[in-house]
């Protein structure tokens, strides 16, 4: 007979379907603010960009989940990375020296020893790492660090000796052209079916290892408590050495993979930093730090909520995806962890800004939210807001700080919503109505400017005419002005004379609109300035409707 | 009973919910200024909640209290002991790397002209509060390696330390309020001797003047201090009692709602074949004056027996059964010999393969995964029963916890709930069950009803009952003597790691175990 068993936790409220539902939702979003909506034009390309990028980070976070379910943590992650790239590469060089001095062909046979050498030698490094905890007695943070910096640099001189010896002179990286070599990460035929398979099948046995087997319950209870772990007959020290070998053998084939991928080993730049961003995708996961909880799933799609938000973001605001890769995962890190910790187990609502504490942070939030706007606002808004950065950072900033007064006060749940939702509501009546005053408050401001260099703005018969004859006004500050004078929407006529612009000022005045089309200008006086007739030729040529008396 | 006296506490319909649970309803009653009062009632009932509110640990709650006449509005532990209330919580509250100087100055440091912290002084001021507590604890040593009975006494002197310091403020102003010292069953973890000192010690407080609420369930304290007693039971108050009008037997009734016995057991049961037996067992203490945590341990346990250990703390009791266990961090000498062969464990799986299996101390240290769910504590140590190369099989494992938990009785909402969902009494059961399930001839219980409440103690009595009769042998330790009684076929006494009584049903008294357990003592 089966019992209900009515304490089982249903899938929609687990930590798998929350990720799932983001996922979706960030995917969603992405393809929407997405100028170029890349993700539908281009879907082939983005689908293997991203799903290649998540397979290699999802195969060394798996190995940093089972640790950390394990009660412990790997820091050597990116350094393992680099060095089973080096010893993978180095094994080749020596194995076939000229095929890869030429970038022919080395063969199967080569190939399969250095990776399979390559992988035994993680495995020898995960035996370091639970001999170093075990029987030494180090803190799992302390050993995996030694290794996290010690092996990176042993990777370097291993490679220049290799070199050396072999090429004849030190070199810090090898090239790697074999193509069946490189195929093995799909880097040839443009694919990631090989690393996603791979993910998936490893994935599934580590999934079957850790809820289906008697290890696996037992990695789970030396993560909840060790010494109850023990004195329940659990041989705690032999799982550790399973736990770090895992890791380490999975950060070896994931630095194998990569030389394939970029098809240079280089020991100095591979896998920096990649062990946060596996612990990061563990916890985003749901693992938890103190051990005993997250599941494989879980990790897998951490793994892909992280590429997903790195990539989403890289699209929306079109730069690198590693610029704001770090901010992402630090941003997300906390957020995850602080989800799911109040999630679990908070009686009385948590105050977030009280104190002198809370006046430092809502100042650092401030600032935050501030920097944050500068930086991206143009990016998200372009085009739909005249503001310019530092308006924009403004507001974001004030705003920021209202939010969170609002949050300090003392007031009910109820109270503070209705202030939030006056907020929410002022937020956007005053960012709409300083975007709707701000052109007038810079042609104002460029007036009085203009006024005090002793020039004149005044309304012509079809447009406005900007008078600095005689003035001091020079290049620069032309160039200034022109930052305001641009909310002019009829700009049509510069008088010039007798001042001292030259050709560049020429330039400045014209280069604040894009394009020929957008440019009101068709009246321009520079007689007596030091403005060359080269210069005037060469704006007739570009701009042939403006007339010059 | 005088009406003319002012209660000094008056708590008036104090109401606290955590979610949907009601952990106090409604609670009213008096505390008389000067005045023993204990309180009463089964784990869960509201005893700690109630106290957590006057200590300031829990801030928000319904209801009032009224101490001195005013209402009291605490904002947190520091207000309440400005207002003269400590408390000595059940799980000690000090910082184990710190020295006993530094818990006991904890949050009010003493500082020198320099502005830097005054050591000396509060070294000074620390032994002085230790003078009246009879007892001689280094200032200097870290609390980590004190024993608990003694980190008690650092946690009383800080208590004291915070009342001192109220007095000399308000030294000359007249109506002063009498401090009140709140204790959350302080004598869990302590020695009969350090009980009795305890006892004293509170005597002397109370010359004083201090006002004691003193949270227990063992009825002997209770009825040897208390003036009136409180009961509570499911967060409401049942009852509360002058001491001389009523009994323990009462007591223990209006607390768990029904009439349980002092009950005995063990009649009638035979011992088989020998199961253990203990030759010369040493274990080496380096470092140490006593040089042995245990020296020249022999003794044998047979089918059907259950054998106590009594001790005081730190007498060796807990590294005995760990020696025997292969738990011990370095192994003993001698000889254990296991149904007539000689056995010698590195690890506890050995022990447990070989048909030895232990319920440790300290539940929420050694005994609890709090991230797992019962089921998963039941069947952690024998998966190899309901596993097949190495996969565990879904359906056997459910099998198997589902009929110990049916055998055992234990109280849960299901297989999968989290364990932390359940009473301490139905945690301790699945540890127990955990052991049983790898189906041992020798059960160790080391100190298996601490902090557990007496309906769940009596289960705990009776199961070790039934599968004593069911031929398991068993080895018992407790720190409370008459718990050893009622439920051994014989008691063997450990002093300073060496044996020094032994004693068989029916010959076993109070008197003569305590005698046996201090016997080193008295000598040396």
């Amino acid at each position: 007979m089966t019992e209900l068993d009515s304490s089982r936790i249903p899938f929609w409220r687990r930590h798998e379907f929350a990720l799932l539902v983001s996922i979706f939702a960030v995917l969603v979003l992405t393809t929407v603010l997405d100028k170029n909506h890349n993700y539908i034009t281009e879907w082939q390309q983005s689908s293997i960009d991203l799903s290649r990028q998540t397979a290699l980070l999802s195969l060394y976070a798996l190995g940093a989940a089972v640790v950390i379910i394990a009660g412990g943590i790997d820091l050597s992650t990116g350094s393992v990375v680099a060095f089973s790239g080096t010893i993978c590469a180095t094994l080749m060089m020596l194995m076939a020296p000229e095929a890869i001095e030429k970038s022919t062909p080395v063969g199967p046979v080569v190939i399969t020893t250095a990776i399979t050498v390559t992988l035994l030698i993680g495995i020898l490094i995960g035996s370091l790492h639970a001999w170093l905890i075990t029987e030494v007695g180090l803190p799992p943070f302390v050993a995996t660090l030694g290794t996290l910096v010690g092996l990176r640099s042993l990777s370097r001189a291993i490679m220049e000796a290799a070199t050396q010896a072999v090429q004849g002179g030190a070199k810090t990286q090898i090239s790697i052209g074999d193509k069946s070599f490189r195929e093995l990460s799909g880097a040839i035929s443009g694919t990631s079916w090989n690393l996603v398979i791979l993910v998936l099948v490893v994935g599934a046995m580590l999934w079957v290892l850790l809820s289906k087997t008697v290890t696996g319950r037992h990695l789970y209870a030396l993560g909840g408590n060790e010494q109850a772990a023990r004195l329940s007959g659990i041989q705690t020290d032999r799982l550790k050495w399973l736990a770090y070998c895992l890791s380490a053998f999975l950060s070896s084939l994931a630095g194998i993979l990569y030389v394939g991928q970029l098809s240079v080993a280089d020991p100095q730049t591979s896998g920096r930093g990649y062990e946060l961003n596996a612990i990061a995708a563990a916890v985003v996961g749901g693992c938890s730090l103190q051990g005993g909880i997250g599941t494989i799933p879980g990790t897998l799609l951490g793994s892909l909520f992280l590429r997903v938000v790195i990539d989403g973001v890289a699209k929306i605001i079109k730069t690198g995806a590693d610029v704001y890769e770090g901010l992402i995962v630090g941003v997300l890190v906390v957020f995850a962890v602080t989800f799911t910790r109040s999630s679990a187990a908070s009686t009385t609502p948590r105050r977030l800004f009280s104190g002198a504490l809370g006046w430092v942070t809502m100042l650092n939030l401030t600032l935050l939210a501030g920097v944050m706007m500068a930086l991206l606002g143009s990016k998200l808004i372009e085009g739909r807001i005249t503001m310019d950065p530092v308006w924009q950072a403004g507001i974001a900033a004030v705003a920021a700080l209202s939010l969170m007064l609002i949050l300090r006060t003392d007031n009910s749940r109820q109270a503070k919503q209705k202030l939030g939702a006056l907020w929410a509501v002022a937020l956007i009546v005053t960012t709409v109505g300083c975007d709707m005053t701000y052109p007038g408050i810079q042609r104002s401001a460029s007036k009085s400017a203009i006024k005090s260099l002793g020039g004149n703005v005044s309304d012509g018969a079809d447009g406005v005419v900007v008078d600095l004859s005689g003035t001091k006004c020079d290049d620069a500050m032309i160039k200034k002005l022109m930052l305001r004078l641009k909310y002019f929407p009829n700009l049509t006529e510069f008088r010039l004379r007798e001042t001292s612009i030259s050709d560049k000022g020429l330039d400045a005045i014209f280069r604040t609109w894009q394009t020929e089309a957008d440019c009101p200008v068709i009246r321009l006086d520079v007689s007596g300035s030091a403005v060359t007739q080269n210069g005037l030729k060469r704006l007739k040529q570009n701009y042939p409707r403006v007339t010059t008396p | 009973m005088s009406e003319t006296v002012l209660p000094l506490i008056r708590f008036e319909g104090v109401t606290k919910r955590f979610h949907a649970v009601t952990a106090l309803e409604n609670v009213s009653f008096d505390v008389q200024p000067g005045e023993f009062l204990a309180l009463c009632g089964e784990n869960g009932a509201g005893k700690s909640t109630l106290m957590k509110i006057l200590s300031g640990v829990i801030t928000d709650y319904e209801g009032q209290i009224v101490v001195g006449g005013q209402t009291l509005k605490l904002t947190g532990t520091r207000d309440a002991e400005e207002c003269g209330i400590s408390i000595i919580h059940q799980e000690l509250n000090l910082v184990g790397d710190l020295s006993v100087a530094a818990n006991i100055f904890l949050g009010r440091e003493l500082r020198n002209s320099f502005g830097l912290l005054d050591d000396r002084q509060m070294e000074q001021e620390a032994s002085a509060l230790f003078e009246p507590l009879e007892c001689h604890i280094d200032p200097r040593q870290a609390v980590r390696t004190l024993r608990i009975g003694d980190q008690q006494l650092v946690e009383i002197a800080k208590a004291l330390n915070s009342e001192h310091r109220i007095k000399s403020r308000s030294a000359g102003s007249a109506g002063q309020l009498s401090p009140i010292l709140i204790m959350d069953e302080p004598t869990s973890a302590l020695t009969e001797s350090e009980v009795e000192r305890l006892f004293r010690i509170i005597t002397r407080l109370r010359q004083r003047g201090v006002t004691i609420i003193y949270i227990s369930h063992k009825m002997d304290e209770v009825f040897q201090n208390a003036d009136r007693i409180t009961v509570l039971r499911d967060g409401k108050v049942v009852k509360t009692l002058d001491r001389p009008a009523t009994t323990p037997r009462e007591i223990t009734g209006l607390m768990v709602g029904r009439d349980i016995g002092e009950s005995h057991f063990g009649a009638g049961r035979e011992p088989g074949a020998v199961v253990l037996n203990v030759q010369n067992l040493s274990l080496p203490w380096r470092g140490h004056v006593r040089q042995w945590r245990l020296k020249d341990i022999q003794f044998s346990v047979r089918q059907g027996e259950v054998v106590g250990f009594a001790g005081l703390m730190g007498a060796g009791r807990t590294e005995l059964l760990e020696c025997l266990y292969g738990a011990s961090p370095e192994s003993p000498m001698g000889t254990i010999e296991l149904n007539g062969s000689p056995v010698k464990f590195d690890h506890p799986e050995e022990a447990l393969h070989s048909g030895i299996a232990m319920v440790t101390e300290d539940r929420k240290r050694f005994g609890l995964f709090t991230t797992m769910n019962v089921r998963e504590h039941i069947t952690l140590s024998s998966l190899d029963q309901t596993s097949r190369a190495g996969m565990i099989s879904a359906a056997r494992e459910n099998a198997a916890a589902g009929e110990s938990i049916k055998s055992l009785q234990v109280k849960t909402a299901g297989s999968s709930a989290p364990i932390t969902s359940l009473s301490g009494g139905n945690q301790q059961k699945c540890i127990i069950a955990r052991a049983l399930r790898t189906e041992p001839k020798l059960l160790l219980l080391d100190d298996p009803t601490r902090g557990i409440d007496v309906g769940a103690k009596a289960e705990i009595y009776h199961l070790i009952d039934d599968l004593c009769r069911n031929g398991l042998a068993i080895i018992l330790t407790s720190s409370e003597l008459p718990e050893l009684i009622a439920v051994c076929d014989r008691i063997l006494v450990l002093c300073e790691g060496r044996i020094t009584g032994e004693f068989h049903r029916g010959k076993f008294t109070e008197q003569d175990l305590m005698e046996a357990a201090t016997a080193s003592s008295l000598v040396s």
